[in-house]
C-alpha cells in the first residue's frame, strides 16, 4: 500500500526563514506528531503539503501521487484543521458549512450533524460567538465529515484546556482505528503526542532533527545527570543539550546505550520525555 | 466551478438584494419622475464592481483564501469563477433593469420608451467589462487592501469614460461603428485579464 504522505528533501526559502531538506514518511493507520518550537517551520511545511505556498525543491507525494498533478483528487481526501479558524466569523455554522460541503465528493451531512451534537455545537451560532476550543471543534467536524484519508492538523490543541485536548485525542484514535487513515498533527504540546503518536518528526529552525517512531526516540534519548567534574570535552560530545548549575549538570544524550556502557558510574540516566528532547535540542549546550 | 459560483452568490446575496431595491428606486425616480433617460443603466457597472470586490474584501479580511485553496478545487477554477460570477452578475442586473423597465412601461408609469436604452445597455457592458478586466488581476496581484486605491481611481475614470462612449456612439439606437469595435476590444481585454489573473494566482502564496 502507498504511503499516505511522503516528503523528500523539501526546501523552501520563505522571507528570512528557510526550511531545508525535510523528509518524512507517514504510512496508513498511524498518527505522526510534528514537533518543534514556534517558528521552527511546522506551519510552513503544512502549507507546502497543502500547496498554499510553492516549494523551492524536493518532493511531496500524497497517496502515492504528486500533489501538483492531481490536486483536486488529493485534496478531496484531506481533512484540515488550522491553528486559526479562517472561516467567515460573521456567518452561522450552518452557512459556513453550506459553502464548504459542495466541494467534497464524499461529504456526509449525517456525519457532520453527529459531530455537531457530539461537540455540542449549535448550527445557528455565528462563528464569532464561539470560543477558540469550539472553533477547533467546528473545523474538526468539517474535516471528519467527508471521509478523508489524511487529517492534517496545525497546532489544533494549543490554547485548549486539558479536557478538550483529551477529547480531541480520543477522536483521533478512533479516526485511525481501521488502519487506512492517518493523521499529521503539528504541536508544541508534546504531552499530547506521548499519548497518541506512533511517529514523531522534529524540526528546529527549519532543519530536520529526526523523523522516526516514538518508541525508538524514547529509547535512544535520555536525560543524564551528574557532577560538574565529569564535564570534559569528550563527555560533552555525547550530549545534545546541557544545563549547568552549582550542584552539577543535567543534559540530554542522543545515545543512551553508549552513555550507559561508557559512564557506568558517576552519572544518573533517566527517561527523557519528548518535551525534554525538544527543550534540550533547541537550547543546545550552554 | 458550480460550487465556487454558488459560494460567490451566497456571499453576495445581501448585495444582490440591495441591488434590486436600488435599481427599482433609481428607475422610479430617474425615469418615472425625473425623466432622466436610462440613468440606471450606467449604475450596473458600479453594482457589478461592488459585488466582485465585496467577495475579495470578505475573503481577505477573514483569511478565507487559505480555506478556499485547501479545498478540492484548482486555482485556475477559483480565478475562472471570479470572471464567470461577474458576467452572471452583469446579466442578472440587466435582467432586473429590463424587468422593471418593461414593468413600468406596461403599467403606464413610463409612457415612452426610454431613448438610448440599448445604447445604455451597450455602455454598461463595456464599462462593466473594463472594470472587471482591470480590477480582478490588480486585486490578485496586490491583494484587496493594497489595490483599493487603484480600484477606486479606476472606477471614477471608468464612470467618466462612460460619458465619452455615450457621445461617440449613437445613444438613441444600438451603437454605431465605434460601438461594434468596443465590444470585441472588451472581450479581448477580458480574455487577456483572465490569463494574467490565472498566472498571478498560480504563483500566489497563502
Amino acid at each position: 500500500m502507498d504511503s499516505i504522505l511522503k516528503i523528500n528533501n523539501l526546501s523552501k526559502k520563505y522571507g528570512d526563514f528557510s526550511l531545508e531538506n525535510i523528509s518524512l514518511n507517514l504510512e496508513p493507520g498511524y498518527i505522526m506528531g510534528f514537533i518543534g518550537p514556534n517558528g521552527a517551520g511546522k506551519t510552513t511545511t503544512i502549507k507546502l503539503i497543502m500547496n498554499l505556498i510553492q516549494k523551492d525543491s524536493g518532493e511531496i507525494k500524497l497517496f502515492g501521487e504528486n500533489l501538483s498533478d492531481h490536486e483536486v483528487k488529493i485534496k478531496d481526501r484531506i481533512g484540515f484543521v488550522y491553528d486559526q479558524c479562517s472561516y467567515y466569523e460573521t456567518f452561522k455554522i450552518k452557512d459556513n458549512v453550506k459553502l464548504i460541503a459542495p466541494f467534497y465528493s464524499k461529504w456526509n451531512w449525517d456525519t457532520f450533524d453527529n459531530y455537531l451534537k457530539k461537540f455540542k455545537l449549535n448550527p445557528n451560532q455565528k462563528l464569532s460567538q464561539l470560543s477558540q476550543g469550539m472553533k477547533i471543534k467546528f473545523q474538526l467536524a468539517i474535516a471528519l465529515s467527508h471521509d478523508a484519508d489524511l487529517l492534517l492538523m496545525d497546532e489544533p490543541t494549543s490554547g485548549l484546556d486539558p479536557v478538550f485536548r483529551s477529547e480531541i485525542l480520543d477522536i483521533l484514535k478512533e479516526y485511525i482505528e481501521q488502519g487506512e487513515r492517518s493523521v499529521l498533527f503539528s504541536t508544541h504540546i508534546t504531552t499530547d503526542l506521548e499519548k497518541i503518536a506512533d511517529y514523531v518528526t522534529f524540526i528546529n529552525d527549519g532543519q530536520m532533527v529526526f523523523s522516526t517512531d516514538k518508541d525508538s526516540i524514547l529509547e535512544q534519548y535520555a536525560i543524564v545527570k551528574g557532577g560538574l567534574e565529569l564535564l570534559n570535552e569528550e563527555f560533552k560530545t555525547n550530549l545534545v543539550g546541557l544545563r549547568k548549575n552549582s550542584f552539577g549538570f543535567e543534559g540530554l544524550t542522543g545515545n543512551r546505550d553508549r552513555m550507559k556502557t561508557r559512564y557506568k558510574e558517576g552519572v544518573m540516566i533517566e527517561r527523557a520525555s519528548l518535551e525534554d528532547i525538544m527543550v534540550y535540542t533547541v537550547g543546545g549546550i550552554r | 466551478m458550480k460550487e465556487l459560483l454558488q459560494r460567490s452568490f451566497f456571499l453576495q446575496k445581501k448585495i444582490i438584494a440591495f441591488e434590486i431595491v436600488f435599481m427599482s428606486f433609481l428607475m422610479f425616480f430617474g425615469d418615472v419622475f425625473l425623466r432622466n433617460n436610462g440613468v440606471f443603466l450606467r449604475i450596473i457597472p458600479s453594482l457589478v464592481f461592488l459585488s466582485v470586490t465585496y467577495v475579495d474584501q470578505l475573503d481577505e479580511s477573514t483569511n478565507y483564501t487559505r480555506v478556499l485553496n485547501s479545498l478540492p478545487t484548482s486555482r485556475k477554477n477559483i480565478v475562472n469563477a471570479k470572471y464567470f460570477s461577474a458576467l452572471i452578475l452583469y446579466f442578472f442586473n440587466l435582467l432586473i433593469v429590463l424587468g422593471f423597465y418593461y414593468g413600468f412601461v406596461s403599467i403606464g408609469w413610463i409612457d415612452h420608451y426610454v431613448t438610448g436604452f440599448w445604447g445604455g445597455v451597450f455602455v454598461s457592458f463595456v464599462i462593466s467589462g473594463l472594470l472587471v478586466a482591470i480590477s480582478i488581476p490588480v486585486t490578485i496581484i496586490y491583494s484587496y487592501s493594497k489595490s483599493k486605491f487603484i480600484n477606486m481611481i479606476m472606477f471614477i475614470m471608468m464612470f467618466n469614460f462612460s460619458n465619452v462612449i455615450i457621445t461617440t456612439t449613437n445613444s438613441d439606437t444600438l451603437p454605431n461603428g465605434v460601438g461594434y469595435v468596443m465590444i470585441p476590444t472588451v472581450l479581448i481585454m477580458l480574455f487577456l485579464s483572465r490569463v494574467v489573473s490565472i498566472n498571478a494566482y498560480l504563483r500566489k502564496e497563502f
